[in-house]
Order: structure tokens, then C-alpha cells, then sequence
């Protein structure tokens, strides 16, 4: 598989702090992989993922994402990529039908198309029943289901997901890992981060391990697991190489 | 064009479904025209309208204290009451009446007032006649007692105090002038009096001319371009009569002609142009400053909208779309141009038809520069949608804006004198208003409102309205590029 995201030595800090948030990344996604970027709190997980889809600069290195240079022409990268942000980042007073067709819209889809697509999203995440209810009167579940198609309905080819079963129910939770492997088995390449380990194993094709800036570990669930004495599953091998002590 | 539309269709539902944020933007400033207006001129009216209670206690009972009554009853302005019940007024009473708040003022006219008024008289010209060899003039000064007190009620306002002043004041100096002419002739023996009645008339209207010349020359270099250029002092020199010999004959009885002649008609004219058919009125006042003030106050939904964007994830999700911050802020501008359009358009209607409805005030006419209306409104549209997005753009939290903005707003009009004029400032004050854009657009409506003012008139105003948009859209696009 051929590289689709190429990031060489990719340094972050901001303006007045000296510290480094991303020191020297080094790291190659293929396409059509399910890659697992984990880490602890404040390892730097969102920075990098934030840098990938040109949302934030960064300091030194460079991104190319399908050779695209991210540090000269971010924009170019709209149309083929999809972000579902940690946050529900959806209109709370606009219904899940109506904040689904606004971002298709937005990637220029109108008319009949538009309509296909919004029902076709809809139904993959079993929202017909509550396609007309304003956001800000859903559930969790809901809104975390609207909040992941909003973001697939131009069907981007490289997906990103920050944490999109946080405080979702294991029946949404399920619904979702289902989809998302159906979409990564049709091809798409999925970048997603999370805090569950058991989560990552199962889906991920392969993992990185950030902690303070820096890449600690990367390789199949399987291949770090066995790297690892005495760690039987990815939850193991996490804590030992990240710590047990407490990041605020 | 696809997108625009979206953004547009977006942010127009998210409006109508904000029902605290329609009731702030449309039915707040409506509330607040009606209130404002209906105090203001219920306020006028006491002032000016309504005749005003007023305790008279008259220790004098000669001709000073007569006058002052007369004055007063004849002024229009006051209903003079000289008895409380069956027992009549005091200055111990009147004292207690007003402490009490049951009334605001109290004049008293001291006992023997007009016998003091006419001492002093006497004294004033036996001075002015006085040669050098006369003892110190100064001698022949005694010790002055007032003759008429004003006793106001603590609550009552300056403006108020200062409008019964003046007019008692007017009344006490025309009584003051004829009591020292009458003296004066009185003094003289009757033979001379007839000798000197033509040339101290002749004088007198010699006088009056130069007075009239001097006071055009000074109101012209005063009002500058605001005096009609046609403009004439519309005094009517009377012919003064001076009946001496019958005034001597009677002692101190003036002739009735001459107490209710002034020599001086001072007619009160708005400076505006011959053609001009709009007449200064609360309603045409208000109408425009309300308006502004309303349309304003689209700081809070629309920095609202911007931070709940920001700070909700949907800012991230916006910069990741294939389409501009440009387009999307446009999206913004558009739905919130026409709502302040639409405030504009209710509070114009509300001074049309509702205000002379319920208080039963002039309806609201908009002149015949309806292009320069137009301009102006869009402007000013524009100036408080740019207000929204330097708020909404470097305020941190929801809450932070909301106070910021109303604050802001609110001193913003204080100082583009939407509540108090201008001209009625404090002069560092008045040099601080010149930044409040609300000034701009307030100046603006009362030129096409008031002064019937065309396009050139009020051009700089529109540029500096629609600068102030450009500078703030420009921020918001900028900080969008620098937050990378």
C-alpha cells in the first residue's frame, strides 16, 4: 500500500510557550488503513490530527497528504477529506435532517443528489425516526450518529474521527463500529483516535502510540502486544509504555 | 452562489427559531420606543403643556408682587395656588406643603417688596447722578433682603428648577425696569419730562436697531451656515409710550399698554430651509435613535452565533469545508442586514401609525429623500452587523460578549446621543461622540428626517458607517487566517 499520509519531523509549539506540543513526528498512514493514533491526555493526539486536516500550522517538518504539501495549501485538501471533531459540532436549533443537508450543501451537493445523499446517511445510522428533531432535543446516541454522517456526506476518502463514541451507549457504540469498518472495507482511510483500547485492537489495522510529543510505539495491535512482556492485550501494553500516573 | 444560499437558509432558521433572540431584537425595541417617547413627551408636557402647580404666597400685596401673580397666571405655564383648602397660603405652610413633596415649587413675595424694589431705585439713580464730590457711593447702598424666594422640592429636576427660574426671573427684571423708569421720571420736574419724552424715545429705538443689528451679526456668527441665509430678526419696535405727566398724576400707577408691551418679539423658528415641511418632533427624533439603537443591539445573536460556532466544534467542522470564511461570514450579513432592515422598517411603522395612535403624537414623516433613507439605513446595518463581528470575533465566551456588547451598545449610544443630545454634553464629552458610529447614523437620519437633507449631506457619514464595516469584516476574516 502506497503512502497517504507522509508527516517528516513535524515540530509544534505556540506563540509565547516554549514547549514543544509535537516534537520531531515521523509517521507514514497507507491507504485504506484503519490507524489507530492513541495516547494519553495532552500527548499531542488532537494537535497532530488538527495539523493532518489543515486546521492548525505547525512549526517544523511538513504534512503532504496525497501529496498535497498541508503547510502551503491546506484548502486543497476540503474535498477529500471528512472530520468528525471530539465536540458535536452540529447546529443545535437546525433538526438532524436539516444539519446533515447544510454540510452537503457546503461540499456543493444540491438538488436530487443532496436528497439521496441525506436519506442515504440517515438510514445508515437509523436516524428516520428522529431525521426532524432539532439537535438541541436529542439524545447523545443521536447526536453522536448525526455528528459522524454530517461529516461523511460528501463521501470524503480519508476520514478522520476524534473520539466519535465518547458517552454513547453500547448500541449506538455498535452502529458505529459496524459502519466504520464497512466504510474502511470499502476503501476509505480512517485515522481515528480513541481512549479505548479495546476499541482500537479490534478495528485498527494499525496503531501509533504518542505521549508528550513524541511517538512511542507503532505496529499492529498484534505486533506491540507481542513486543511487550507480560501484555495480553493493547490496554497492557498502553499503560506500560505511557505509566500509570495521573495527566490533568 | 449554492453555498451562500445554504449559509443564508442556515442562519435565517437558526433566527427564527431563537424566540428569547426575536423578542430581544424586535419586540424590545418597540417596548422601549413606546415607553421612552410616551415618558418624554408626557414630560414636555408638564413642562410646557400642562400647567404646572405652583404655591404664591404674596406678602407684599403692592405692585411687584401683583406683577409676579399676573405674570404667572398670564404665562399659561402655572396654575398659581394661593390658598390650600379654606386657609390661605403662608410661608410657613408653603414651606411644610413642599418638604412634604405635595408640591415641587413654592414663591414667596417678601412684605413690603416693591417699597424695598423702589428704594433701591431711588438709590440706583441718585448714584448714576452722583458727581465725584459725593460721598463714597457705596454709602449709599444698604443692606439687600431678597424680595423673592423660590422654594423647590429636593426631587425636583435642574431642568425644572431652571425653567421656573427663568421665567420668574423675566417676570421680576420687566417689573425691576419699570419701577427705575417710573422713579426716574417721577424725579424729574414736569416741565422737563415733556422736553425730554422725544429724544429719550428717539434714543431708545436708535437703540433697539443697533441691538437688533448686533444680535443677527452674532447669531450668524454663531449658527454659521444653520441660519437661513433670508434670515431677519422679526422685531417690532412699538412705539413706546411714555405718558409722563399722566403717570405722575396717578403716582406709581403704570399704564397698562406699556406692562404688557414688549419691546422685543422674539418668535421661535426652526433653521431649516423655506421648503422644509418637516417639523422637529419627539416622534421624528426618536423614531431614527431607537432604531439605530435596536438595530445595535445584533451584537448579541450575531456574536452569539459566532462563538457558539466556535466554541461548539462547529467552527472546526466550517474549516474544513470546500468554502470561504468570506462566504460564510456573507451568509451571516445578509440574514442580519435584513433583519435591521426589518427592525427599521417596524419602528418607522410604529412612528407612522402605533405612536400617534396611543399617545396621539405627529405621525412620523420620512421626507422626500428616500434614496438617502435607504443609503443611510443600509449603512448603518452594515456599521452594527460590523459591531457583531468584532465582538463575536475576539469575545471568549458567550457570556463575555453578551455583557461586553450590551455595555458597549449602551455607551455607544450615550455618546452618539441617542438619550440626551449632543449639543447637551460636556464638551470633552461631545469630542469622544464623534467615535460612536451610532453617532454617525443618528446624524444621518435626523438630517433626512429633520433638515430634509439629501445624499451630500450626509455622504460623510455614510462613508464613515460603511468604513467602519469594512475595517470589522476585515478583522474577523483576518483573525479567522491568523487562528491556524
Amino acid at each position: 500500500m502506497s503512502a497517504i499520509i507522509t508527516i517528516s519531523d513535524l515540530k509544534k509549539s505556540y506563540k509565547g510557550n516554549p514547549d514543544e506540543i509535537l516534537k520531531g513526528i515521523n509517521l507514514e498512514i497507507h491507504e485504506g488503513e484503519f490507524f489507530g493514533l492513541l495516547g494519553p491526555n495532552a500527548a499531542g493526539k488532537t494537535t497532530l490530527l488538527s495539523i493532518i486536516c489543515g486546521l492548525l500550522s505547525f512549526s517544523e517538518g511538513s504534512v503532504m497528504v496525497k501529496n498535497i504539501d498541508i503547510g502551503k495549501h491546506y484548502r486543497r485538501l476540503n474535498p477529500i477529506i471528512g472530520l468528525i471533531p471530539q465536540e458535536i459540532a452540529l447546529y443545535p436549533t437546525l433538526t438532524v435532517k436539516e444539519n446533515i443537508a447544510f454540510f452537503g450543501e457546503m461540499h456543493g451537493l444540491s438538488g436530487k443528489a443532496l436528497r439521496d445523499a441525506v436519506s442515504h446517511y440517515i438510514g445508515v445510522v437509523k436516524l428516520e425516526h428522529h431525521a426532524n428533531k432539532r439537535i438541541s432535543n436529542c439524545s447523545g446516541g443521536i447526536k453522536r450518529r448525526a455528528n459522524l454522517v454530517a461529516g461523511l456526506i460528501h463521501n470524503p476518502e480519508i476520514i478522520f474521527l476524534d473520539e466519535p463514541t465518547l458517552g454513547v451507549d453500547a448500541q449506538s457504540m455498535n452502529l458505529i463500529y459496524d459502519y466504520l469498518m464497512h466504510l474502511n472495507g470499502s476503501g476509505k482511510t480512517i485515522i481515528y483516535t480513541t481512549h479505548y483500547m479495546k476499541e482500537a485492537e479490534t478495528m485498527c489495522n494499525r496503531v501509533t502510540i504518542i505521549d508528550d510529543g513524541t511517538i512511542i510505539a507503532n505496529g499492529t495491535p498484534t505486533e506491540l502486544i507481542a513486543a511487550n512482556d507480560a501484555c495480553n492485550d493493547l490496554g497492557q501494553v498502553f499503560l506500560k509504555l505511557t505509566g500509570r500516573e495521573l495527566r490533568d | 452562489m449554492k453555498q451562500l444560499r445554504a449559509i443564508i437558509r442556515k442562519e435565517f432558521i437558526q433566527i427564527i427559531r431563537d424566540i428569547p433572540g426575536l423578542i430581544i431584537l424586535f419586540l424590545m425595541p418597540l417596548i422601549l420606543i413606546f415607553a421612552v417617547t410616551g415618558t418624554q413627551d408626557n414630560a414636555f408636557k408638564k413642562l410646557y403643556d400642562n400647567k404646572a402647580d405652583i404655591l404664591f404666597v404674596n406678602n407684599d400685596h403692592e405692585y411687584l408682587g401683583k406683577s409676579i401673580e399676573d405674570g404667572l397666571n398670564k404665562s399659561g405655564y402655572f396654575h398659581v395656588i394661593k390658598q390650600i383648602g379654606s386657609t390661605p397660603l403662608d410661608t410657613a405652610t408653603a414651606q411644610r406643603e413642599i418638604v412634604a413633596g405635595n408640591y415641587q415649587v413654592g414663591i414667596v413675595v417678601q412684605k413690603d417688596a416693591t417699597q424695598r424694589a423702589k428704594a433701591k431705585a431711588i438709590r440706583r439713580i441718585q448714584k448714576s447722578f452722583a458727581n465725584d464730590t459725593t460721598p463714597s457711593s457705596a454709602a449709599l447702598e444698604t443692606t439687600e433682603t431678597d424680595n423673592v424666594s423660590i422654594y423647590f422640592d429636593p426631587t425636583t429636576r435642574d431642568s425644572y428648577k431652571n425653567a421656573v427660574t427663568s421665567s420668574l426671573q423675566r417676570l421680576v427684571q420687566s417689573v425691576e425696569i419699570k419701577i427705575i423708569l417710573n422713579t426716574f421720571f417721577e424725579a424729574l420736574p414736569a416741565q422737563l419730562n415733556t422736553q425730554l419724552q422725544p429724544p429719550i424715545k428717539n434714543y431708545l429705538l436708535g437703540q433697539l436697531k443697533v441691538m437688533e443689528q448686533v444680535f443677527t451679526d452674532e447669531l450668524k456668527k454663531r449658527m454659521g451656515n444653520n441660519l437661513p441665509s433670508d434670515f431677519k430678526i422679526d422685531a417690532q419696535p412699538r412705539e413706546v409710550k411714555f405718558d409722563l405727566t399722566e403717570d405722575l398724576r396717578k403716582g406709581i400707577k403704570f399704564n397698562d399698554n406699556l406692562e404688557n408691551d414688549n419691546l422685543i418679539l422674539i418668535a421661535q423658528r426652526n433653521a431649516q430651509s423655506e421648503n422644509a415641511v418637516i417639523k422637529p418632533t419627539l416622534v421624528q427624533n426618536n423614531v431614527p435613535a431607537f432604531a439605530l439603537f435596536a438595530m445595535f443591539f445584533i451584537v448579541i445573536p450575531l456574536a452569539g452565533s459566532m462563538l457558539t460556532e466556535r466554541n461548539e466544534g462547529t467552527y472546526n467542522r466550517i474549516r474544513t469545508l470546500p468554502v470561504t470564511y468570506f462566504t460564510i461570514l456573507w451568509g451571516k450579513i445578509v440574514v442580519y442586514a435584513a433583519i435591521c432592515l426589518l427592525q427599521l422598517v417596524l419602528m418607522i411603522l410604529a412612528g407612522m401609525y402605533f405612536l400617534p395612535l396611543i399617545y396621539g403624537m405627529t405621525p412620523l414623516e420620512l421626507g422626500s429623500n428616500h434614496l438617502a433613507l435607504i443609503l443611510a439605513a443600509l449603512a448603518s446595518a452594515f456599521a452594527a452587523i460590523g459591531f457583531g463581528l468584532l465582538v463575536g470575533t475576539f469575545a471568549s465566551t458567550q457570556s463575555q460578549a453578551g455583557i461586553f456588547g450590551s455595555f458597549m451598545v449602551l455607551i455607544l449610544a450615550i455618546l452618539g446621543g441617542i438619550f440626551l443630545p449632543v449639543y447637551m454634553m460636556p464638551k470633552p464629552l461631545q469630542l469622544v461622540s464623534i467615535i460612536s458610529p451610532l453617532r454617525w447614523g443618528i446624524d444621518s437620519f435626523l438630517d433626512i428626517f429633520v433638515r430634509e437633507a439629501g445624499l451630500k449631506v450626509i455622504a460623510a457619514n455614510l462613508i464613515r458607517l460603511s468604513l467602519f464595516f469594512v475595517v470589522a469584516f476585515m478583522c474577523a476574516i483576518l483573525t479567522f487566517v491568523r487562528r491556524k
